[in-house]
């Protein structure tokens, strides 16, 4: 066996056929995550903004939206991903034309991810010191004004840390999608690691998602970091 | 008339809460602001002077009463009026309440940026405050590598940046060390003298209040306890609240020393020597001619608005104590007789 696997490995033949296997489920991924993580993270923002300006004695109190928006988001947080996905399915053959594939992936993904960017946003908002908000109305700032000179700068290394933790989430999620049609590395996992007992793509898809999370966790870091002059 | 007046405050009311838990901040407050003046409102904790500070830009809104900026009522103006007015109010924070991701110059920058400053004329007027307040040299630095002391600097910088009309510091010098407490306080008096701004300042402070305002309102739960210009309500306090702000020499006489002094023949006399008094030799003058002897029971100097103010409790025996009242009252010290 040992000899088997020393000889495959030197084997460019073996190379080629992983690199088959594997790069279009790279790609595939990363194509996957990217594209929710850019939506969502656009539209959740935008959901948290909201969901902290109209809570009580902030910029535009609204309870009324304030509850409502906070229980779609409640809801949407709360269920399970694989449940979401089947779930979504129809909303994904309206927007795409299809539910399998990796462009049918993103609705799903997409959808999940938005609650978990909305709380996210909402939560580095909170951290905000409210007397610099006080300060920006006393000078005659209006709500934009506000939100995009005051609320976002200031929040926005708390912001960057949420949105690491969103795209890592993302990946673990894309997965997930993989194993019931999504494509992408989990769905190579599957079929060949699981279905057809090939171990090493299994383990290799594995490194490769590893090594994706390494580096946006240093990049969040990095740039979160860089943003932060507390 | 009321045009003439920076601020003018009538008939205020601010509440906090509803039915059981209602909180009436502040009662019927009826303050005059001169243009060009520094004025203090003083109170302890909970006395309102916060919530009174923050009507008067309308960062709260009050129950009921008129808030008379310049003639016009603000609390009758639409929002983006009212956006408007704020540009011309500055106000200056406890904590400063910088923006902590910017720069000193983009934080100095900032209102300038409200109003649509051309880039050329901010970077003008930027490095111009910038050396108004001392701090060329931090330019490009960010607030959590400054001082309390050049954080508020920065703070000032950012209030007078719009050239506004009326400056309000709200416990501006609580978080800061005595020294720094009073560079910013004649930072604050320099641009009130050099800007013509009207100056509130709202403290807990009786040190602030003596160092720099003219006239003072105090504040007792809500309500305007005593109102004036400072020398006055310190010679003549109507209040208790004003005798212990002021810890007028009024607080110490139930002083046990005090108290076994008064048993002693003799009559005792409080006199408050200010202005010129305050440095010519009437006590002397009043034991050479009237033949008396004047022991010293308290006393107490405080300089106010660059003027002193010496208040002495005497204890005077001899032949003449009557003539001798008389000679002070004379000169324009201001005597109570205690026994």
């Amino acid at each position: 066996m040992k000899e088997f696997i020393n000889e495959s490995l030197k084997n460019p033949e073996y190379w080629r056929e992983i690199y088959r296997i594997i790069a279009p489920g790279l790609i595939n991924t990363l194509y996957m995550v990217f594209f929710s993580s850019l939506i969502s993270v656009i539209v959740g923002s935008v959901v948290g903004i909201l969901l902290y300006i109209t809570k009580k004695d902030n910029l535009l109190p609204n309870p009324f939206i304030n509850s409502v928006m906070g229980t779609i988001v409640n809801i949407g947080r709360s269920v399970p991903f694989v449940i979401l996905m089947i779930a979504v399915f129809p909303l994904a053959r309206f927007i795409v034309g299809t539910s399998i594939g990796s462009t049918a992936s993103i609705v799903p993904l997409t959808v999940a991810a938005i609650p978990f960017v909305a709380r996210m946003t909402e939560t580095s908002l909170n951290e905000l010191d409210k007397g610099v908000i006080e300060a920006s109305v006393s000078m005659g700032a209006n709500e934009a004004e506000i939100i995009t000179k005051v609320m976002l700068p200031e929040a926005a290394p708390s912001i960057v840390s949420g949105i690491t933790i969103t795209i890592i989430n993302i990946i673990g999620y894309s997965a997930m999608a993989g194993t019931i049609g999504g494509g992408g590395l989990g769905d190579v996992s599957v079929r060949y690691g699981y279905q057809r007992s090939r171990t090493d793509i299994l383990i290799y898809s594995v490194i490769i998602m590893i090594i994706m999370v390494q580096i946006i966790q240093c990049i969040g870091n990095f740039i979160s970091k860089r943003l932060d002059k507390r | 008339m009321e045009k003439e007046k920076a601020v003018v405050i009538k008939n205020l009311y601010k509440s906090y809460g509803e039915g059981a838990n209602k909180i009436e901040a502040l009662k019927n407050i009826n303050i005059e602001i001169n243009k060009g003046e520094i004025y203090g409102i003083i109170g302890l904790s909970g006395a309102g002077k916060s919530s009174l500070v923050r009507c008067i830009n309308l960062l709260e809104t009050p129950d009921s009463g008129s808030v008379i900026i310049k003639g016009k009522d603000i609390t009758k103006i639409s929002m983006s009026e009212l956006r408007k007015e704020r540009k011309n109010i500055g106000m200056i924070f406890q904590h400063f309440n910088l923006l902590m991701n910017s720069t000193v110059y983009d934080n100095i920058a900032f209102p300038l940026r409200l109003v649509r400053t051309p880039k050329e004329d901010i970077e003008k007027r930027v490095t111009e405050l910038l050396e108004i307040v001392g701090l060329s040299d931090k330019r490009n630095v960010y607030p959590a590598q400054l001082s309390g002391g050049q954080k508020q600097r920065v703070g000032i910088a950012r209030a007078i940046a719009t050239n506004p009309d009326i400056i309000m510091c709200d416990e501006a010098t609580s978080a800061l060390d005595p020294e720094t407490t009073k560079s910013i306080l004649e930072l604050i008096k320099e641009i009130n003298r050099r800007l013509k701004v009207t100056v509130i300042v709202i403290t807990h402070e009786m040190e602030v209040i003596k160092a720099i305002c003219d006239r003072v309102t105090m504040l007792e739960e809500g309500r305007v306890v005593e109102s004036g210009g400072i020398t006055d309500i310190y010679i003549e306090p109507k209040t208790e609240t004003a005798k212990k702000f002021f810890k007028a020499i009024d607080t110490k006489l139930d002083n046990k020393v005090y108290k076994k002094a008064l048993e002693e023949p003799g009559r005792v006399i409080k006199a408050v020597f200010k202005g010129e008094s305050s440095t010519d030799p009437y006590i002397s003058n009043m034991i050479k001619r009237f033949d008396v002897e004047a022991a010293i029971l308290l006393g107490n100097i405080q300089s106010m608005e660059n003027m002193l103010v010496g208040t002495l409790v005497l204890r005077i025996n001899g032949k003449d104590t009557e003539g001798a009242i008389n000679y002070l009252r004379e000169n324009d010290i201001l005597v109570e007789v205690l026994k």
